[in-house]
């Protein structure tokens, strides 16, 4: 004779069919004989049998346009890789993709004088309001850090210049993602850095976030903007399906899919 | 569908055939909409969650291992698409503590019993349950979405889960007793009160 704990937990079992029909019939007869566990038996059953509501007439179109997507990558670049493994960053690299590049001014705060590249024109912006390491970003994303004002982001970029470098490349990139050095006095990165940029196409908004294919391997993300960036209208409105952006971003080591949670975004015209 | 069947379509995914995968996609679509439905609480919401499921797995369709079902593989994604959006909504409301080996501590949960026959209406059982989900811890919620609406086994759970059948076993009973106890709370106090003898307090 199980006891009533025992009968209960099978009176689960059996409502999933997980029973043996000998199993089954115990059960049965114990619930005749015993109110608590057929009032357990009725209460559970009556929780049970989900209805499935039908799948939306648009959904199916949308499902297959975000997959066109990922499959225009494809063919496009050869490949997708399913996992992207990536530390976290310490340092970003700013890689400018394609000659001639001029990023637009309009849309950021600016950063720093400092780093700006002599002779080009060219400025660079950032949106991460805060220069907490990558590793910290990760472990703790759900904390909304105080932003701090660019001007002081711009200040302690300018006592470590070398914690970002900007470069021209024509080509894609070599492991550190450079071809030219511009002529600019931007260091080389520590060798410690971690350079986490890609320059991506966005895809798709979705309420998860945006979809973006890598320019460089094809590889398909779902980029998610950090809580600690400060994202201003004008910008969310630029992230639109075609825009070609230079990311800088963190992953976190819960992720088993392909998200990145992008700390800067730039915008080339 | 068979695995066979399955087999070779998820093989002419990975060589880029769509409408391929889009067979698969029919196959699996209205159990992913309605695992992230559950779990999200927004039509709109469980159809980006779709869609995000959808493109991952064409995107990582090379990484799937034919050993398991498809669905299995899909329904982890899944599950981890749905817990990222949860995360960024900040909107799950987590009724425990899970103690450092994973148990879930007690809960303070109300004494009453739910009483089905109390309810007349099955729809009115269907829209409480729908409350509860949302009140039930993550983990507690998804086992329960993966037996009731994804039909999956024991044995399919585990795998999605990567949990033995014994967690699984328990887990949704304790999902059970918590669904019902919360059902319990929800049912107005003169009901509650007036429950007959017998009852069991689950």
């Amino acid at each position: 004779m199980r006891s009533c704990e025992a009968y209960q937990e099978m009176i689960s079992m059996m409502l999933d069919g997980e029973l043996s029909a000998e199993q089954s019939e115990e059960v049965r007869a114990h619930i005749a004989s015993c109110a608590e566990c057929r009032a357990m038996y009725e209460a559970f059953s009556a929780i049970g049998g989900a209805e499935l509501a039908e799948v939306p007439d648009t959904l199916h179109a949308k499902i297959m346009q975000g997959v066109e997507v990922a499959a225009k990558a494809k063919r496009t670049h050869g490949k997708i890789l399913y996992l992207r493994r990536v530390m976290t960053a310490a340092a970003c690299l700013i890689v400018v993709v394609g000659t001639g590049f001029a990023l637009k001014n309009s849309l950021l705060p600016r950063r720093s004088d400092a780093t700006s590249a002599a002779g080009n024109g060219i400025e660079m912006y950032a949106m991460a309001a805060d220069s907490v390491p990558a590793e910290e970003a990760a472990e703790a994303p759900a904390e909304p850090a105080e932003p701090a004002a660019p001007a002081a982001f711009g200040a302690a970029l300018e006592a470590d210049t070398d914690y970002y470098s900007i470069y021209f490349s024509a080509e894609d990139s070599s492991e550190n993602q450079a071809a030219e050095p511009i002529p600019a006095p931007t260091p080389e990165p520590k060798a410690k850095a971690e350079p986490q940029c890609m320059v991506a196409e966005i895809a798709e908004q979705t309420a998860g976030g945006y979809a973006v294919v890598d320019a460089e391997t094809g590889e398909v993300w779902i980029m998610r903007i950090s809580e600690d960036t400060q994202m201003t209208d004008e910008v969310r409105n630029a992230l639109m399906p075609g825009c070609v952006v230079t990311v800088e971003y963190h992953t976190q080591e819960t992720d088993e899919m392909s998200v990145i949670y992008a700390d800067a975004i730039y915008f080339a015209e | 569908m068979t695995r066979e069947e399955e087999k070779e379509l998820v093989l002419r995914a990975v060589n880029g055939d769509v409408p391929a995968f889009e067979t698969l996609v029919r196959a699996n679509e209205k159990i992913v909409y309605n695992l992230a439905l559950r779990t999200l609480g927004s039509r709109e919401d469980a159809e980006d969650a779709s869609q995000e499921v959808f493109m991952k797995a064409y995107a990582g369709i090379a990484g799937f291992r034919s050993e398991s079902r498809f669905s299995v593989w899909l329904y982890q994604i899944t599950n981890n698409v749905c817990i990222d959006m949860l995360r960024r909504r900040r909107e799950t409301v987590s009724l425990s503590r899970e103690t450092e080996d994973g148990d879930e501590a007690e809960l303070d949960l109300p004494d009453e019993r739910f009483d089905p026959a109390v309810l007349t209406e099955r729809r009115e059982v269907r829209e409480l349950v729908a409350g509860a989900l949302r009140q039930l811890p993550d983990d507690a919620r998804q086992i329960f979405l993966l037996r009731e609406v994804a039909g999956q086994s024991y044995a399919e759970i585990a795998e999605t889960l990567r949990i033995d059948i014994g967690t699984v076993k328990s887990r949704i009973f304790r999902a059970r007793k918590r669904i019902c106890a919360l059902l319990s709370g929800n049912i107005s106090g003169a009901t509650s009160s007036e429950k007959s003898e017998g009852g069991v307090q689950i």
